[in-house]
Formats: structure tokens, C-alpha cells, sequence
């Protein structure tokens, strides 16, 4: 980022609108900005902040009890300006570029005037980021807050936009964090940090959906289980199958039998008698199915004869409230529209048009229902009384079938006795030839019976065999997809396991590097701009990040700088970590030479610009001496101060040095 | 985005792998403010399913 204008617009001490603009050059880099103490430094360089961030402007803070008074945005000249209700809007825009685009951002925010106090309006606050497009033109970014986050992070940007009074923190015992935050937020490690969290924690999801799909040893139960149904059914077929061709032996065997009894002349009457029997029973038996069919089928129209009494009292009482004219019938609007057509009425009386007789038949046409509703209440009624016949049909039918039912059952009964009466018969003749033949026909007839119940029940087995055999299929097919996704997981699991290693590995490998690269940079400035420089030996960052200093003795010395050196020793680091991000980022310094002699001032001058793309120092009237200045206006390309007028307690900015 | 390609080529890190990884990098990078981690992670989830996902389809195909 090199920012190229700042406009204030009724921002603290700037009251109306005030434009300052950058240097740009990439040699004389460096723009200067005078100011004696309250003149409206802190106030710029906080403008530049809150544009950017919306950082809340600080005014003080009690940090004992956690207490931070929020400072002022608003001009206090609007007091001035202003009435009771009146608003008016603070802005701070900055033109910047970036990677060779062109970019204007600009916070504003309204803020009114009541009881003689300027309120600002925080839900007015109006963020914008503007593209241009060249030639001409502009276009807005839809995600500003993002988009500014990407080109100065809002955590990196502190170390570069920073307040000179708190420039020595890096060099303080106790800000390990703080450095190896500083190194990572600004060499964009921060986001192989994120990352790498971020995909330890999509594989710690991937582990908790793979349990959702581990089915341990279902697949294999639930193949054996398919085997062993698959043998059971195959057992019973085949039961089955023989069991069909021992009843049609049986059948066989029975029908021989009756054959050769038929051959005894003195008992073929009672065997011819038994076929008949047996031949009505079968007939019999089919009726009775048939019968049955049709009472069920009835039945289940019975709906029918279960609501005839509501149909009466529907009917009934539609039928009511139509003698009592509360449902008109459609007649009524036809035989009126028919008297009006004719052009007379019933009595003989004349209708003619227009006439008052007309008049009162038209209104009575009025007063009757829409002709589809009175339609259709009437063709209800009709209906429901049209079922009534029906239903007394259906209950004389129904009563009939049943009554046909037991009839047949009593035929059936009838049948078997006399079935009974000749096999017992049969069974104590003289004759033992007979006699056996009976008791043969007799066993396998019990022998048919049982074949029968069992080739029934087995047939049913195996219907419920295969269902179950169809469930297990199902579930195999279920287990085996779930087996499918379990290894697509597993995958996914182990990808991101390899992946957040080698984040691992590319983070420590360039974390070390950078490390490395800002000690040597940070190092190697230190000693330029210090001036005791052959009482430091090195300067380190160590693995765990603490910035160190080593002395000619070779003793750590970080205890023993002094509160200017350890400016320069933050200076310097914060100067390396610049260079060696190797992106373009500002460097905007207030008051940055508060306790820092004149020799160091002077390195200062001449080493810092080369280690930033743009240096902004906001200065005051005392910090600059005249060989510091000769140095730093080598490399500078613009100059301001800013001036502020007690009468109005507005500041202006100049071009040049007026202090 | 560059210099994580370079190195990660350099390492010999698996082609899957290393596009995991970029496309990830790139995703926190384009998020900086994003505040709802749940979030992220899903498209973190979404990043590596694709690629598991895409590689096992070529594998069918190829078959």
C-alpha cells in the first residue's frame, strides 16, 4: 500500500475539508509533517487509523481498572456551527495504491448537535472502497472491510502505523508473543496458522463421520445370515418338491384304490356313490369360496348401511329448511323468469315491460340464490335420497348370501357324513380284500390331508423366507454403500492428516527462515543507526522469539538498553520484518524520535527510508536538529505543518516548514 | 501464493496434497475477517471431499 492522499473532513481539530498528499517517489520516499505538541499530528495520524479500521480513537485508558475513555471523532468547531438538532457528517478518505491499482476508501459518519454536545451516530457509519478503472471510472469492492484486510491486515498494519511513544514494546522483556505475532501476522503466516487449525479440525470431522458409517463386522454377519437363509430356502423348496410329488403319488395311489374297489361288484355302488360325494364336495367347497368373495366385497360397501340414518337426517332436514323457503328452490327463478317472458301471470294479470309488475317479479328473482348453488343443494338431496334404495338392495342381498352360506356349510356337513357312513361301512365288510383296500384309501387319505396342510405351510415358510431374504438385501446393499462412503471418509480423513503435516512442515521451514532473514536485516540496521555500535556484538531472534541483544562481552544486554536504544532496537525490527515481507506497506511514525539522540536521528535518516516503500514521519518542532533534517530532506519529496489556531481551535495544514 | 507452490514442488509434496493446501491458504487469506470458524471448516471440509472425491471418480473412469 503507498497512500497517496488523506482528506479530513470535520475530524478533530480539522474542521471543514483539509487534503494532504504523499510521497509517491521511490527514491525520495519520505514525507514529513511538522507540528508542535496538540497542533493535530496524533489527530492525523489517528484519522489515517480509523479510515482504514474504524479504530475506536482512544483518548485515555486507566488500564489498573481496565477503563478506556473513548476520545472525540467529531470537530468540537461544529459546537460552534451547529444548532440544537442539527448534524452534520466526519470523514476521513484516503487515496491509496496497491499492486498497481488504484483505490479511495472513506469512512464517514454523521454526528448531531443536543444540549450543546456532539453526538455521534455510529449506526450512520458508512464504509466504502472504491476501485478506478482506468482510464476513467470507478468501481466499488462489495467486501471493503475484507479487501483492506488483505492488502494491510488490520493486525499487521499496527507495525506499521505506529505511535512513536510505544515504539521501544518489541524491545521489552516480555514480548515474546508479541514478536512472533508481529513475524507471522506480517510475513502472512498467520494464515498457514489458521489454515493448518482449520484442517485439523475438518479431519477431526471427517474421524466423527466415519464412526457415523462403521459398521464394524455388520457386512459379514449380514452375508452369512444371506447364505444361511438362502440354504434354508433352498432346503424347504426342496421339501416342498417332494413333498407335492408324494401327495400326487398319494392321489395316484387313492384314485388306484378306488379303481379296484370299483371292481366289487357288490360294493360299486357305494364307491360310485363316493365319487359322486367327493365330485360335490369339490363343487361345493368352490361355491362356498366364491360366496364368500362376494359377501366380503359387500361388505366393504357397507359404509352404505353404517350412515343410512345420518343420510335420513340430512336429507330430512334439507328438505325442511326448503318447505321453509331458507333454500329456494331453482324453480322459483325459472317459473319467474318464465311469467316475465310470457307477459303474463298465472291469474291472467298483464306483465308488460317496465311495468311495476315487472319491477316486483324482477326483485324476487334478486332474492333467490345463484341458480348453480340451489342446483346443487338440490341435486345433493337428490342423491343422497337415490342411495336409500340402494342400500336397502344391498342389505337384502348381503342377507340372502348369508343365508345361501349356511345352507352350503349344511350341505357340507351332510356330504361328509354320508363320506363317513360309507367308509365305515367299507371298512367292516366280510370281504378282507375290501376291508384292507379301505384301510388303505383311509391312511392315505389322512396322508393327502396332512401332505397338503404341510406343502400349504411350507409354501407360506418359504414366502416369509424370501422376504426375509429380500430385507437382508436390502441391508447388505445399505451396509455396503455405508462401507463405500467409510472409505471415501477414511480418505478424506487421511488427506487432510497429510495435508495439516505438511502445513506443519512449510510453516516451521519459513517461520525459521524469516526469522533468520529479519535477525540478519534487524541486525545489520541496529547496528548502522546505533551509536555505540561496537558495544553490540549482535543482535538475535531467538527460536522462541525473544529479540536480544548481544554485548562485546557476549553477554545478553536487552536489560541493559536504554529506553532510546530500545527504540532503535524496535525500530530495527519492525524495519527488517518490512523488508523482509517483501510487500509494499507505509510506514507512518508519530513522534518517533522522542528519546533518541542526535547521532542515531541522523542513521535513522539515512537507513530507515530504504527499508520501506513510504515513510510518513509525523514530527515535532524539537525532534528534528538541522543535521537529522539535512539527512532526512535528502530523500524527502513532501513537507507539511500543520497549524493550529487557538482562537479557533482549528488546525490547517501548510505546505513547507513553519515551525 | 507463489512462494507456498514453489516451496511445497520444492518438499516433492504429492500434487493433491499441495493443491489441498494452496486452495486452503487462499481461502484464509480471502477470509481474514471471517468470524464464524464453523464455517470456514465446512469449506475446508468442502475443499478436500472435492479433490478425494475427483480423484476417485478418475480412478472409475480409468477402470
Amino acid at each position: 500500500m503507498i497512500i497517496e492522499k488523506v482528506i479530513l473532513e470535520n475530524f478533530r481539530q480539522y474542521y471543514g475539508k483539509h487534503v494532504i498528499e504523499f510521497s509517491k517517489h521511490s527514491i525520495k520516499n519520505i514525507t514529513i509533517i511538522h507540528g508542535v505538541n496538540g497542533a493535530g499530528k496524533t489527530s492525523l495520524f489517528l484519522g489515517i487509523n480509523w479510515c482504514l479500521y474504524g479504530e475506536k480513537i482512544e483518548h485515555d485508558s486507566d488500564e489498573e481498572h481496565g477503563i478506556v475513555i473513548p476520545g472525540e471523532i467529531p470537530s468540537k468547531y461544529l459546537l460552534t456551527v451547529l444548532k440544537d438538532g442539527e448534524n452534520d457528517y466526519v470523514a476521513v478518505e484516503m487515496q491509496f495504491s496497491h499492486q498497481g491499482d488504484r483505490f479511495n476508501v472513506r469512512r464517514e459518519v454523521r454526528c448531531m448537535k443536543m444540549d450543546n454536545k456532539l453526538n455521534v451516530e455510529y449506526k450512520t457509519e458508512k464504509f466504502s472502497l472504491m476501485k478506478f478503472k482506468y482510464p476513467s471510472g470507478a468501481e466499488p469492492i462489495p467486501n471493503p472491510i475484507n479487501t483492506i484486510n488483505v492488502i494491510l491486515p488490520q493486525t499487521a498494519g499496527k507495525y506499521f502505523l505506529f505511535d512513536g511513544e510505544r515504539i521501544d514494546e518489541f524491545a521489552r522483556p516480555g514480548h515474546e508473543y508479541e514478536i512472533r505475532d508481529a513475524i507471522w501476522q506480517v510475513i502472512g503466516l498467520e494464515a498457514l496458522s489458521r489454515a493448518k487449525k482449520h484442517i485439523d479440525s475438518a479431519g477431526v470431522r471427517f474421524t466423527s463421520i466415519m464412526r457415523g458409517y462403521d459398521n464394524g463386522d455388520e457386512l459379514q454377519d449380514l452375508l452369512d445370515d444371506e447364505k444361511d437363509k438362502l440354504e434354508e430356502i433352498s432346503l424347504k423348496s426342496n421339501q416342498l418338491v417332494s413333498s407335492k410329488k408324494e401327495l400326487a403319488f398319494a392321489v395316484n395311489e387313492k384314485t388306484t384304490i378306488d379303481q379296484n374297489l370299483s371292481q366289487y361288484m357288490r360294493y360299486s355302488v357305494y364307491i360310485e356313490r363316493r365319487k359322486n360325494l367327493e365330485s360335490d364336495l369339490i363343487k361345493i367347497n368352490n361355491e362356498e369360496i366364491s360366496l364368500m368373495n362376494e359377501i366380503r366385497l359387500g361388505v366393504s360397501r357397507g359404509v352404505l348401511l353404517l350412515s343410512s340414518s345420518i343420510v335420513n337426517d340430512i336429507t330430512s332436514m334439507l328438505d325442511d329448511k326448503r318447505k321453509k323457503g331458507e333454500i329456494p328452490s331453482n324453480i322459483k327463478e325459472t317459473f319467474l323468469k318464465e311469467l316475465i317472458e310470457r307477459g303474463s301471470c298465472i291469474c291472467g294479470r298483464n306483465i308488460k315491460k317496465n311495468s311495476n309488475e315487472e319491477k316486483i317479479l324482477l326483485e324476487l328473482i334478486k332474492e333467490s340464490l345463484p341458480g348453480s348453488l340451489e342446483d346443487e343443494i338440490m341435486q345433493i338431496s337428490i342423491d343422497l335420497k337415490s342411495l336409500m334404495p340402494k342400500t336397502e338392495t344391498l342389505k337384502y342381498e348381503i342377507k340372502e348370501k348369508l343365508k345361501k352360506n349356511v345352507e352350503i356349510k349344511e350341505k357340507k356337513i351332510n356330504i361328509q357324513k354320508e363320506l363317513d357312513e360309507i367308509k365305515e361301512y367299507l371298512l367292516n365288510v366280510e370281504e378282507q380284500d375290501v376291508k384292507m383296500l379301505e384301510e388303505k384309501r383311509d391312511k392315505i387319505e389322512r396322508n393327502i390331508i396332512d401332505l397338503s396342510l404341510y406343502i400349504s405351510r411350507s409354501e407360506e415358510t418359504i414366502k416369509d423366507l424370501n422376504e426375509d431374504l429380500k430385507s437382508i438385501r436390502i441391508s447388505i446393499e445399505n451396509t455396503k454403500s455405508n462401507n463405500i462412503k467409510l472409505e471415501l471418509a477414511k480418505k478424506k480423513k487421511v488427506l487432510a492428516e497429510k495435508a495439516s503435516d505438511t502445513l506443519f512442515l512449510l510453516h516451521q521451514q519459513f517461520a525459521e527462515e524469516k526469522r533468520t532473514e529479519i535477525q540478519i536485516i534487524c541486525e545489520e540496521l541496529f547496528q548502522k543507526m546505533i551509536w555505540k555500535e561496537s558495544q553490540f556484538q549482535k543482535v538475535k531472534i531467538t527460536s522462541e522469539y525473544r529479540l536480544e541483544v548481544v554485548d562485546r562481552h557476549g553477554t545478553p544486554a536487552r536489560y541493559d538498553l536504554s529506553a532510546g536504544e530500545r527504540e532503535l532496537l524496535s525500530l530495527s525490527f519492525i524495519a527488517a520484518m518490512a523488508k523482509a515481507s517483501g510487500g509494499e506497506a507505509p510506514f507512518v511514525i508519530d513522534t518517533p524520535f522522542g528519546r533518541i539522540s542526535e547521532e542515531p536521528r541522523v542513521n535513522i535518516a539515512k537507513y530507515l527510508p530504504d527499508m520501506t516503500s513510504q515513510l510518513i514521519l509525523f514530527v515535532t518542532d524539537v525532534e528534528l536538529t538541522a543535521e537529522s533534517e539535512n539527512e532526512f530532506k535528502k530523500r524527502m519529496d513532501k513537507e507539511y505543518t500543520l497549524v493550529f489556531d487557538d482562537t479557533t481551535g482549528i488546525t490547517s495544514i501548510e505546505v513547507g516548514k513553519h515551525v | 501464493m507463489e512462494r507456498y507452490d514453489e516451496r511445497l514442488r520444492k518438499f516433492g509434496v504429492e500434487s493433491t496434497i499441495r493443491e489441498v493446501i494452496l486452495e486452503v491458504i487462499h481461502l484464509e487469506e480471502e477470509n481474514i475477517t471471517f468470524k464464524a470458524p464453523p464455517r470456514i471448516i465446512q469449506k475446508v471440509m468442502d475443499i478436500v471431499s472435492y479433490h478425494v472425491e475427483d480423484k476417485e471418480e478418475s480412478i472409475d473412469s480409468d477402470n
